[in-house]
């Protein structure tokens, strides 16, 4: 299954919602999306290929989202140390959007090879 | 005025000196035991996790001395100053009520065992976890 599609509307939303969280430190986020698109590209497809195979049910997904959002919050601590609340919330929106625009993706595109 | 232009100039080099020697001082500082115990600590973990297709209660004993391990290496960095960010990111990790190890764990003991395929992704997010915390200690690097 090819996400191209996908990871192209991924990386617009995410800089809208970048634009949309911060005025002052829109650079960082820019940096933040960056990084997010690259460390979670592998993660997010296989996320994919499971729930379009229905190998995960409801409660994985829920974990498993949660869970990517919980190492984004590594990440963004590893980065820079920031700890603010706006930052988490910014995090948590960006896994949001992406698992949001992965489902839809799969449901519209199917498993097409 | 050429002179005190001079002894200006010549203060405010001190004075950016003394700032870059405050910063360097207020740097946390890098602990190689921390980063070994940390790599360690990633294959005990993996390895474990890798075994969740099997009851919990087989591995309870591992499981238990593992967070046990977790936990007093997380205390260890309580103690260390200027340390919050890698508080964190240990917190995040081992919390019994997160979704990274610690949450792994917890699940594991309720539903007594897991799928391959949720395994899988999750050792993935779980062996990032334990890379990031271990980046950021080796980014404190003289």
């Amino acid at each position: 299954m090819s996400l191209d599609g996908y990871y192209e509307t991924l990386q617009v939303e995410l800089i809208k919602l970048a634009n949309k969280h911060f005025r002052t430190y829109r650079q960082a986020a820019y940096k933040d999306v960056k990084a997010y698109l690259t460390c979670s590209k592998g993660r997010l497809e296989d996320y994919a290929r499971l729930v379009a195979t229905g190998q995960l049910t409801e409660a994985d997904r829920a974990f498993l989202a949660a869970g990517l959002e919980e190492n984004a919050l590594v990440y963004a601590l590893k980065d820079s140390g920031r700890t603010g609340a706006a930052l988490k919330r910014f995090v948590a929106a960006m896994v949001e959007l992406s698992v949001q625009l992965l489902l839809v993706y799969v449901l519209k595109n199917g498993l097409h090879k | 005025m050429m002179s005190r232009f001079v002894s200006m100039s010549i203060t405010r080099r001190y004075l950016v000196i003394v700032c870059l020697l405050l910063l360097t001082a207020c740097a946390p500082v890098y602990s190689p035991y921390v980063y070994d115990q940390t790599a360690s600590l990633k294959t005990e973990a993996l390895a474990l996790m890798r075994k969740a297709e099997e009851p919990y209660a087989k591995h309870a004993v591992k499981a238990e001395r593992l967070m046990n391990d977790l936990l007093s290496l997380e205390q260890q960095e309580v103690l260390r100053k200027r340390n919050n960010a890698k508080v964190k990111q240990w917190q995040l990790l081992i919390n019994d009520r997160g979704h990274l190890l610690g949450g792994f764990i917890h699940r594991w003991q309720t539903d007594t065992t897991l799928t391959e395929t949720f395994i899988s992704l999750e050792s993935r997010l779980v062996g990032e976890a334990f890379d990031l915390i271990q980046s950021t200690e080796k980014q404190r690097q003289p």
